[in-house]
């Protein structure tokens, strides 16, 4: 391109969340010398939930606000408070319009009630403000300055901490700068930091502080907290309220913060809009927070795939991360393929959205028959409309943060999404393309499809360059119109160059994309067509950048594609026209419509001008080898590239916070596809990671290129010689009728196999219907596995998991320990063994759940059942009939909770102690090797917390927990609060602690039998304790046992680290947190004692 | 002040950094000499240089932060001995005294051959267009606060295509507050900044005798005899100009509105001339200028038909009433030569206080006026005019220096 036409090439203006040209605007109209009139009403709605007095003075700090009062209302949302928020209306009524709606108290609802409260709002702009927040005089005019600018943005407000307990509401009214002088306190303490003490700062100034107010911030939607924000109503009719599912405290506000970042939507921390929170007493909150946190930070991760979720492999999220898109039309013959491709990516965190734009082949039936029952696959139908048409549908159906295109009669190597991911996860780049390998029709690769080396602004205005594969962030293309649906072709060089007005790219010279060549390539036929339309949208790009007035353009008579860019030196105008940027920032009424090229600078940020500077390559070409780790690595490759390349190399270091990498520069020839050949030389014949790149400055985007050679050889190798698809249809399974084994009777569940009849009281509400049939498989399974395990046989599992965890909770230590170490999402249910008669009690148990929910609030569900008496078929007592079927009740519960993991309270003694007595490696145990694929099939992977802790330390957790004399595991004792004394159960766990046994029979009978049972556990208490109340000594009544006694069973105080690691990946950072923090883990020499234990050579 | 300099395509920006002793309130060198504060301290173009002299970009530099220069500056480049002399000349010591910073003796003498008009667009300046075609046409285009100040000339400088003319859009007259331009060199920054590239040698402006040598009507001032202080052409910042090697100097200096009203007269017709700044471009037909502009038209377009009826108003009638009278020159001539060609109710009005004029000379050119202009332009300037206009005698110029309203 000319220079002096790229040279006038606006800079981007709103580049990522660089709010600058709001920031402009607002000091253009309402901060010089003769500001605007404001004339936008707002309605500033504040939840509330029985905090009267501080709604009051929140109240009262709002008829202080210097914005007009008479624009003013404001919505108590009340959250079902028996304190009367309303009575305060008529104190406030003569200074604006006050409203009060009122939900029922049925637990926290927060979300539900700011959703109601904005509903109940009379006017478009809304300030939500917690009924604790008292406002600054500046807050409401801060905010309403940037809603007069624009309805694209969320403004978000800050916060201090203080104490106004010994202010009144009358003080406030008649003085706000009674409030405003207040000290700032440490949250912590509620008290006012003594000496040099800083007081406690709103979390979100670091992250101001370090990202140029956000402007520069990858994911701002962080800093919305829903305590002092403003939006304009249409926000709502985009994304959605408040996700009410959000039920405890905490997340929402993010939540809701990522869906309006994801719609293009701009963050703004406004100076000015600060709140002074009202600390309560002692810094102590009403709300246990860190219970909330445990609740919804799941379900945070669950929804939100940016920043806070790490992908767990292979698990299906509420919303994806990436969404790949796939336009068909016609396609019968390669649309499986395309589809597979996507479905064996290395990375899984995905979503499939297929549009089959009305074929007229078989397409339609392909797809059906092969994805409409698959998770991960969406497939639209509507009548043919074109590619675009097609396109726009499946864009406004991806639910991800970012988007793939993939074309129906293409394919993508295993590892495009991860490597494609990884870049836009590591840097800002607003897209990233790769390279193509081209294919005959049966998927042969024979070639590299035409490339252009680094991704150029400028160069895309005179033809397409962003090839195959290409993933972007959905939150860029919201900003943009979408795809135009008058073109018939060329569309994906109109949505790219669209796309690069508002963010930036860049090429990874790595191909990852089969491109399949036939003779209907849509860019093969209709060249005249072709042509026009690439002109047209040519045209349209430079009327869009607003330089309409600047650039001339005429059709290149040699190349009938191209057009001939020439400037206009004598234009009518020379200022950019910003209609388009203004569009796009929702600036409705800009202070000038146009303006000179150098005045924009000054609405953008200095970080996001920098970003941009990178997008125009210029002529240069050079070679970046590395990075290397050190600088004699480095060195060596370049005498290497001299001496066998005969070229001239040049070592640049590059500071990566604490790290310095190394690179090789080599100057290239400018010739672009001779640079990307060198380079592909020196990779293929080196293996050194190298990119083309058009300066020697550091590079701006962290990406390697990879040699894909031998992937490719793979893929290709598993290609059917008919050309059509590759991968295996999906499995269909064996089918199980669950309606011959299970059968609703209201809320009864009863399950029937081999004329053994049992049931489940379920809650209310639960259904058969809602219930997942591989739930109902499962628990088939771990129901009569001993005898029967052929339900499970040639079986497919698809069930998605939840997003939070079961706990098969029995109310003894263990599962107690267990559910110390799980979040407090967890649900907790109990197997309450019914209709079968014997000694079994549940008298403890109940005491303790009921302590539970009085001290938490938590409720442990009770699902009475009789499948114990399964286990009797065989002459044996009643009981689990496997070892998994104590979580039968949460396998079947699994859907109707959203579970999305089976908890058990399985302590060291029977997993890494093969019954207690003898050792086994129980990470690679037949059992655990069995039963972790079989349960992590259904979506409910098996969350063992204790699995590497004795009994010992579960005992511990439980007195650390405040737990202690409430988990018993005595299952006899008649009386609440006391136990038997006389079982197995008492004898071991409570000798530990000192606790009375009674020498009884069961006692007697268990300590007699070899290998004794429980050994290593059962020896320690014996260590601890060992004499009944009778004055049995057990070492002595048992002399083979005193032999035992010299053993050092101490290393049963500490756990097993390794065995977090069979947690689910989700929730092991927790687990692993709350453990390592109270106890040790075993040392080399305790896991070598524990590897010792063996008693059944005494057998 | 330091003085940064840079371009980007398409665009020339020059930045003053304000340093102890600069002000960023200064003092306007035209009207009252008011206070005037400086809002932003770059200047933009929408015109990329390609080269410019070291002494024309200080100059340019001066001319437009000239009221805000404390005591030092300092040039993107060493600028030479010549210009810091110039600015060594008593009209300027009066105001500042100032060091530069980096001066060098090394700095050659710029010359250039091609003749550049700074063209505002109006009468005069498309007097001077008419006359000297051969004069490149620089506009400025005003941008204030980052808005485009519309205005009539820039199509017409436009459609001269950008051989013969070209429109630069450029915040430099609203640099300061209250905006407009602090001196009247500032016209010509345009022209500077082009200067080097076209390789002018001499900027053509066209300030015009009232202006130059009659005080705006109340009497004759001796610009010759001022050249004693403000140098040799008669006003100290034209003598910088010259004194660079870029001469600026009007070619209708010595000649009065009614000449530069018949020589526009073409472009008049075809509404390439702005004449009111009203009613953008075109006449109101009611305030001061258009009124005068109608005395004009009427004296030296014997067809022409004035309409009066506008212009029998307080404001006319008080603008009349006012002494001295805003180019008397113009009226007395008038009213004394040809009073039929005012309205009834103007003419005592006019004669009432102002001395009347017998002769003719506000229709012919000073001729000494050229001699405020090096060789060999003034030659070549003076005969051209020359080709459109006699100039006055003897007895013309001895009335003109004796006719005063003071």
């Amino acid at each position: 391109m000319k220079p002096e036409i790229e040279g006038i090439i606006p800079p981007i203006l709103g580049l990522g969340n660089d709010w600058t040209p709001f920031e402009a605007e607002v000091k253009e109209r309402f901060l010089q010398h003769a500001p605007e009139s404001y004339t936008l009403h707002v309605s500033v709605v504040i939840p509330v939930y029985n905090r009267i007095e501080k709604l009051a003075k929140t109240i009262a700090a709002l008829t202080h606000q210097t914005y007009p009062l008479k624009l003013v209302e404001v919505v108590i949302a009340d959250d079902g408070s028996s304190d009367n928020p309303e009575s305060l209306i008529p104190m406030f009524d003569s200074y604006f319009p006050l409203h009060h709606i009122f939900q029922e108290d049925k637990g926290y609802r927060l979300s539900e009630i700011r959703n109601k409260g904005v509903q109940a709002a009379n006017h478009n702009h809304i300030i939500i403000l917690d009924c604790d927040m008292l406002p600054e005089p500046t807050l409401v005019e801060s905010f309403m300055q940037y809603a007069h600018v624009s309805n694209n943005c969320v403004m978000i407000g800050g916060r201090r901490y203080v104490n106004t307990d010994h202010l009144s509401v009358s003080d406030v009214l008649e003085d706000i700068e009674k409030v405003l002088k207040l000290p700032s306190l440490r949250t912590d303490t509620g008290e006012i930091p003594l000496g040099d003490e800083p007081p406690t700062e709103d979390w979100r100034y670091n992250i101001y502080r370090a990202t140029e107010n956000l402007k520069t911030e990858k994911y701002p939607f962080r800093a919305f907290c829903g305590g002092n924000v403003c939006f304009h109503r249409s926000l709502l009719d985009q994304v959605g309220g408040f996700d009410e599912s959000f039920t405890a405290w905490g997340a929402e506000d993010t939540e809701f913060g990522f869906r309006v970042y994801n719609h293009g939507y701009w963050f703004i921390p406004v100076e000015g809009a600060s709140a002074l929170h009202q600390e309560p007493p002692k810094g102590s909150n009403e709300t246990d927070r860190e219970a909330g946190r445990a609740i919804t930070m799941p379900i945070l991760i669950e929804k939100c795939p940016a920043f806070y979720r790490k992908v767990e492999e292979g698990r299906q999220y509420a919303v994806p991360k990436v969404s790949v898109y796939i336009p068909a039309y016609n396609c019968e013959n390669f649309i499986e393929e395309a589809i597979e491709s996507i479905l064996a990516q290395t990375y899984t965190d995905f979503e499939i959205v297929v549009v089959n734009d009305g074929s007229t082949d078989s397409t339609h039936e392909v797809l059906t028959r092969l994805y409409e029952e698959h998770p991960r696959v969406r497939i639209f139908t509507q009548e043919n409309g074109g590619i675009s048409a097609a396109s726009n549908t499946a864009l406004s159906n991806c639910r991800g943060e970012y988007v793939l295109q993939l074309d129906s009669d293409d394919a993508i190597l295993p590892n495009t999404l991860e490597t494609l991911v990884t870049v836009l996860d590591q840097n800002h780049v607003g897209f990233v393309y790769g390279d193509s390998y081209l294919t005959d029709q049966t998927g042969k690769s024979y070639g590299r499809a035409y490339s252009w080396s680094v991704f150029d602004r400028p160069r895309l205005l005179e033809g397409m360059m962003v090839h195959h594969p290409r993933m972007f962030r959905m939150r860029d293309y919201r900003r943009i119109t979408g795809f135009d649906e008058s073109l018939s072709n060329a569309v994906d060089f109109d949505l790219y160059l669209k796309l690069a007005e508002v963010t930036d790219g860049y090429h990874l010279q790595t191909p990852l994309y089969l491109y399949r060549q036939h003779d209907t390539n849509t860019s093969r036929v209709h060249t005249g067509a072709q042509d026009s339309n690439t002109h047209r949208t040519i045209i349209n790009a430079f009327t869009r950048l607003g330089l309409e007035n600047r650039v001339e353009l005429e059709v290149d008579p040699s190349h009938p594609r191209k057009m001939i860019l020439s400037l206009n030196p004598s234009p009518d105008d020379p200022r950019i026209n910003l209609t388009e940027p203004h569009r796009r920032l929702g600036i409705a009424n800009p202070t000038l419509a146009n303006r000179f090229l150098w005045d924009i600078p000054e609405r953008i940020s200095p970080g996001a001008l920098a970003r941009q500077i990178g997008m125009t390559a210029g002529p240069n070409r050079f070679i970046r080898l590395g990075s290397f780790g050190s600088p004699t690595v480095a060195v060596s490759v370049a005498s290497r590239i001299e001496h066998d390349y005969d070229m001239k190399t040049e070592l640049q270091s590059v500071k990566y916070g604490k790290h310095t990498s190394y690179f090789i520069i080599i100057d290239s020839p400018k010739n672009d596809r001779q640079s990307l050949e060198l380079r592909q030389k020196l990779q293929d014949e080196n293996g050194w990671i190298s990119e083309v790149v058009s300066n020697k400055n550091v590079p701006l985007v962290r990406a390697r290129n990879q040699n894909n050679q031998s992937i490719l050889d793979t893929y290709e190798n598993n290609i059917p010689s008919d050309g059509r698809t590759h991968a295996e249809p999906e499995k269909e399974g064996s089918i199980y009728d669950h309606s011959r084994h299970w059968i609703q009777e209201g809320n009864r569940l009863i399950f029937r196999w081999d004329d053994e009849e049992v049931f489940f009281d379920m809650p209310q509400n639960w259904s058969l219907k809602s219930t997942h049939e591989d739930l109902l498989r499962l628990a088939h399974y771990v129901l009569v596995a001993p005898w029967d395990r052929t339900v499970i046989e040639d079986w497919v599992p698809r069930r998605k998991p939840g997003w939070r965890p079961g706990l098969a909770f029995s109310g003894g230590v263990d599962s107690a320990a267990a559910m110390a170490l799980m979040p407090s999402s967890t649900v907790l249910l109990y197997n309450e063994r019914a209709d079968i008669s014997g000694q079994l009690n549940h008298s403890n148990a109940f005491r303790f759940f009921d302590e539970i929910e009085r001290r938490t609030g938590r409720k442990v569900l009770r699902i009475r059942s009789n499948h114990e008496k399964l286990r009797t078929r065989d002459g044996k007592m009643p009981g689990f009939s496997s070892d998994y079927a104590c979580g039968v009740q949460v396998i079947l519960l699994a859907d109707h909770f959203g579970l999305d993991s089976l908890g058990t309270g399985m302590p060291l003694e029977n997993s890494y102690l093969w019954h207690g007595y003898k050792y086994r490696d129980f990470e690679d145990s037949w059992f655990w090797k069995y039963h972790r694929p079989l349960f992590e099939s259904v979506g409910l992977p098996l969350y063992q917390p204790v699995v590497g802790c004795s009994e010992i330390i579960n005992m511990k957790i439980v007195q650390d927990s405040g737990w202690e004399g409430w988990a018993q595991s005595c299952l006899r004792s008649r009386v609440p609060g006391k136990i038997c004394g006389q079982c197995w159960k008492c004898f071991r766990k409570n000798s530990l602690v000192g606790r009375p046994f009674s020498f009884a029979g069961e006692i007697e009978t268990f300590l007699s039998k070899r290998p004794l049972k429980q050994a290593a556990s059962t020896l320690f208490s014996i260590q601890k304790g060992g004499v009944s109340k009778e004055g049995v000594v057990i070492a002595e009544k048992f002399p083979d046992i005193k032999a035992w006694l010299e053993l050092d069973f101490d290393f049963l105080n500490r756990y097993i680290a390794s065995s977090l690691e069979l947690l689910p990946p989700r929730y092991r950072r927790f687990t692993k947190k709350r453990l390592s923090e109270n106890y040790k883990k075993m040392s080399k020499r305790d896991l070598e004692s524990l590897r010792n234990i063996d008693f059944s050579e005494e057998e | 002040m330091l003085f940064e300099f840079w371009t980007t395509p398409g665009y020339t920006h020059i930045k003053a950094i304000l340093e102890d002793g600069d002000s960023n309130i200064g003092i306007r060198e035209e009207g009252a000499g008011t206070e005037i504060h400086l809002k932003q301290t770059v200047v933009n173009f929408d015109y990329e240089v390609k080269d410019i002299h070291p002494d024309v970009l200080g100059l340019l530099c001066m001319v437009i932060f000239f009221p805000f220069v404390g005591r030092e500056v300092e040039f993107p480049m060493p600028v030479s001995p010549r210009l810091v002399r110039a600015f060594e000349n008593e009209c300027f010591t009066q105001k500042k005294t100032i060091k530069f910073r980096n001066v060098s003796d090394k700095v050659p003498l710029y010359s250039g051959k091609k003749v550049a008009l700074s063209f505002g667009g109006g009468i005069d300046s498309s007097s001077v267009r008419q006359m000297y075609p051969e004069a490149y046409v620089i506009h400025e285009a005003h941008v204030k606060d980052g808005t485009l100040i519309q205005s009539h000339s820039h199509k017409v400088v436009r459609s001269l295509g950008i051989e013969r003319g070209r429109v630069i859009a450029t915040n430099a007259r609203y640099l300061s507050h209250p905006g407009g331009w602090h001196s009247w060199p500032c016209s010509t920054c345009t022209s500077l900044l082009l200067a080097t590239d076209m390789g002018i040698g001499l900027i053509l402006t066209g300030s015009i005798l009232g202006s130059c040598f009659i005080q705006n009507g109340a009497g004759f001032w001796d610009r010759l005899a001022a050249r004693a202080w403000h140098g040799p052409s008669g006003n100290y910042w034209q003598s910088a100009f010259e004194a660079i090697g870029l001469p600026m100097f009007s070619p209708v200096t010595g000649v009065s509105e009614m000449q530069t009203m018949l020589q526009s007269s073409e472009l008049l017709k075809s509404d390439e001339v702005v004449y009111c700044f009203e009613d953008d471009g075109r006449a109101c037909r009611k305030c001061t200028k258009c009124f005068r502009r109608e005395v004009i038209r009427s004296f030296v377009f014997p067809q022409y038909d004035p309409d009066w009826s506008n212009y029998d108003s307080p404001l006319i009638r008080a603008f009349l009433s006012k002494r001295p009278l805003y180019f008397g020159h113009i009226f007395s001539t008038v009213a004394s030569l040809a009073p039929d060609c005012l309205p009834n109710w103007a003419v005592p009005l006019i004669r009432e206080g102002v001395p009347l004029i017998n002769r003719d000379w506000v229709m012919r050119s000073y001729g000494a006026s050229f001699n405020l202009c090096p060789e060999p332009w003034a030659s070549w300037l003076r005969e051209r005019l020359g080709q459109f206009m006699s100039e006055m005698t003897e007895l013309d110029v001895i009335e003109m220096k004796s006719w005063t309203q003071t």
